[in-house]
């Protein structure tokens, strides 16, 4: 966990590495640009291991959850802080790793009944009168495991892989009515001359439906009943709207989906301009085959290459990330 | 994106904070203490592990539920929500195993109706891969050759500077070149074409000429590609107006046959995209998965035997003076023999547990899975059997003489000790 939070073999790496192979700037770029991304698939199923065994344990050996809560508490800290400032990434699950974990600790449930189970029914052998209740309770205990698990599923599966169109409509209608709304408080304002902007418009397209909860509920309340508390309306509140803007240029659109070597074009090269034109002269000739430009990079008096971090997104190489 | 990942992930951490929800009774705190005495009153003690293990699990049961919907609630929010609802990938669905009859634009658009905005049908693009490949590679050539004619150039002129020569400006040396003002030709970057073997070209008029006549050429292959005179592959992305004309197209049936144009996925941008795996066809695909989910099976199911002959060597020690016919291991010096058995089979359990994820990758990739992130989905399913054989593996180490005794005391084993 530590290592994590320090990330010093990356760090190690980042130094060591940079200064032996980055003898370019565009590779210089991309190694200061790109952001590490975890490996969902192993990063997850470490956890829910953890997770299954703690479970597994738990009645066996209550002390392991001591250590579980503690060494986990740990773990969130750390993830928290890597997940909103460090990590960047290629692919996007969108959650679905979440419930796959979810099902898996369902694991963990199985194998703990079961050894428990087993060792009533090794009792049973021995103090019989002690064991039986015991051992009927587990069975028990197993087969409605497995039906809970069947039927949760069988409801919440299709919520999880389609979107309804319930909500499709819902946010449709609420972000109309924001917009008119917001247009409505724009009027009112110039005709009154009234300068402040009410945040009522936004509430009250929220009542409107009635769905909203009548009293402040308190923490219990809320952890306990999401479906009241935390559905839709409220979490909506949550997604960020002005992260970037979702806009794309008829080219970008058009050619969104066809193999990237279909529409790749040759590479603008990004070499370091030098005091004595060498690169100039480069630059001159190049040109004629292949974009190449000598902006942003200098060779400075240690004769190594120079170039501006803090302008990192002028490069001239840079692309804006595009969200597809 | 992963920032909604980020919300999630801490709920799972605290469902584990209230996870001692289940009281403890027992005197040392573990189970094997609950099995002595017989006066009435421990006749009950099971019937409370029995009854700790109900609530326990129930609470378990009902976090887990009400972890579910919290999820899919807040997951549901996100997607509709404008920010994803105007990308691109949310309103474009891929369609795999397309059958070749319907690899048609027009059919495709009667099929799915008025809603589609556009449709893409990819097209097999190895050799043009390969050409943008060399193409990109060449580039890549020029640009570092470049610099480091630079760095040379640069290094000579500071050299001269420090001796006090003149860091004048620039003007052009015999070839017409300003770099040839500080180094000599044989100094500018050379490589060989083949390696070891070919004709030592310099670098940087070799890569200009190459891109010349290749930018030119990949250029027209291009063209050719996107005017749809190359074969097509068995998928087809389609674009739609809005959100739910793409949610109705991807949860209805779409072909009449099983299989066939089964697997949809939407909402998945083209960087995640997998482009080989687009052209399985449904019968591949099915065979794909049963190899997969066989080699899978006996990974997990004979992964404790490198494991095993690991443990094997870290107790060297016990081992040798067990048999006689390892004994010659005893003459190896201490040091030697504590890293043996020390070091190297941490290493190696280390390699081990670490090529197990590229495995299945690997495998996931071959399986047909036609995004990054389904990649990912199948690894973490994989990934839970093989983890837990961990455990036992360690007891097979600790055990690891009983166990080899076990092994040979087999029939047929001739010449055992006892």
């Amino acid at each position: 966990m530590s290592g994590t939070l320090l990330s010093l073999v990356g760090l190690i790496i980042f130094k060591l590495l940079s200064a032996i192979l980055d003898t370019t700037p565009r590779k210089q770029l991309t190694r200061w640009m790109t952001l590490t991304a975890p490996q969902l698939g192993t990063v997850f199923p470490i956890f829910t291991n953890l997770f299954v065994i703690a479970i597994a344990y738990s009645i066996i050996a209550p002390l392991v959850l001591a250590f579980a809560t503690i060494g986990i508490y740990f773990f969130y800290l750390a993830f928290r802080y890597e997940w909103l400032f460090v990590y960047g990434g290629k692919y996007d699950t969108k959650g679905l790793m979440y419930p796959r974990a979810l099902q898996q600790i369902f694991v963990g449930l199985y194998i703990a009944e079961v050894c428990i189970l087993g060792i009533f029914a090794i009792g049973v052998g021995s103090h019989p009168a002690q064991a039986v209740g015991p051992l009927i309770m587990m069975i028990l205990l197993v087969v409605f495991t497995a039906l809970y698990h069947i039927s949760l599923n069988s409801a919440l599966g299709p919520l999880l892989k389609y979107l309804p169109k319930t909500l499709e409509t819902e946010e449709r209608r609420l972000l109309a009515m924001e917009d008119a709304d917001y247009e409505a408080e724009e009027i009112a304002n110039h005709e009154n001359g009234k300068g402040a902007y009410t945040a009522d418009g936004v509430v009250k397209s929220h009542r409107s439906h009635g769905k909203g909860p009548v009293k402040k509920p308190n923490m219990i309340q809320k952890f306990i009943r999401p479906d009241i508390y935390t559905d839709y309306h409220t979490l909506r509140k949550l997604v960020p709207r002005e992260f970037a803007a979702i806009e794309y240029d008829e080219r970008t659109e058009s050619d969104a989906y066809h193999h990237p070597a279909t529409v790749s074009q040759p590479p603008l090269l990004w070499i370091p301009r030098d005091p004595m034109g060498v690169s100039r002269q480069e630059v001159h000739e190049t040109n004629r085959v292949i974009p190449i430009t000598d902006e942003g990079a200098v060779m400075n008096d240690k004769n190594k290459i120079a170039w501006d971090p803090d302008r990192a997104m002028h490069a001239p190489i840079y692309e804006e990330k595009v969200y597809y | 994106m992963l920032v909604g990942i980020i919300i999630t992930w801490p709920i799972l951490f605290a469902v584990n904070a209230t996870g001692p929800g289940g009281q403890k009774q027992l005197d040392i705190l573990s189970m094997a203490n609950a099995t002595t005495g017989s006066n009435p009153i421990s006749y009950f003690r099971w019937f409370a592990h029995a009854g700790c293990a109900w609530l326990l699990f129930g609470f378990l049961m009902c976090m887990i539920t009400r972890e579910s919907i919290y999820y899919i609630n807040l997951r549901q929010a996100y997607l509709v929500s404008p920010l994803y609802a105007n990308r691109v990938s949310s309103k474009t669905v891929l369609f795999t195993s397309v059958p070749d009859t319907y690899l048609d634009e027009a059919l495709l658009r009667e099929m799915l109706g008025p809603g589609v905005v556009r449709v893409w049908i990819p097209r097999d693009t190895k050799e043009l891969e390969e050409g943008v490949k060399e193409r990109d590679k060449i580039a890549m050539k020029l640009e570092a050759a470049e610099t480091k004619l630079i760095k040379t150039a640069n290094a000579a002129r500071l050299k001269s500077l420090k001796k006090g020569g003149d860091g004048g400006a620039a003007h052009a040396g015999e070839e017409g070149s300003v770099a040839s003002r500080w180094i000599t030709p044989k100094q500018r970057p050379t490589h060989k074409l083949k390696p070891l073997i070919g004709k030592k070209v310099d670098t940087i008029d070799w890569c200009r000429d190459e891109l010349a006549r290749r930018i030119p050429e990949v250029d027209e292959f291009q063209a050719s590609h996107l005017a749809g005179k190359t074969k097509p592959v068995h998928s087809v992305f389609v674009q739609f107006t809005s959100l739910r004309e793409a949610q109705s197209a991807y949860q209805s049936l779409t072909h009449h046959q099983a299989l066939h144009m089964s697997e949809r996925f939407t909402g998945v941008a083209p960087e995640e995209i997998i482009w080989k795996n687009l052209d399985i066809g449904w019968l591949s695909r099915v065979i794909r998965q049963f190899v997969v989910i066989g080699i899978v099976t006996t990974l997990v199911i004979f992964w404790t035997i490198p494991v095993a002959l690991i443990g094997a060597i870290s107790n060297i020690t016990t081992l040798s003076n067990t048999y006689s016919w390892l004994a010659w291991i005893n003459k190896i010096p201490s040091p030697i023999l504590g890293v043996v058995s020390g070091l190297i089979p941490t290493i190696l359990l280390a390699v081990l547990m670490a090529l197990l994820p590229i495995i299945l990758r690997l495998l996931a990739k071959f399986a047909g899975a036609a995004t990054l992130a389904e990649v990912e989905y199948r690894v973490q399913v994989c990934n839970i059997p093989p983890t837990p054989s961990f455990p036992f593996t360690t007891f097979l180490r600790t055990n690891i003489t009983v166990f080899v005794e076990l092994l040979l005391r087999l029939p047929g084993y001739p010449g055992l000790p006892h």
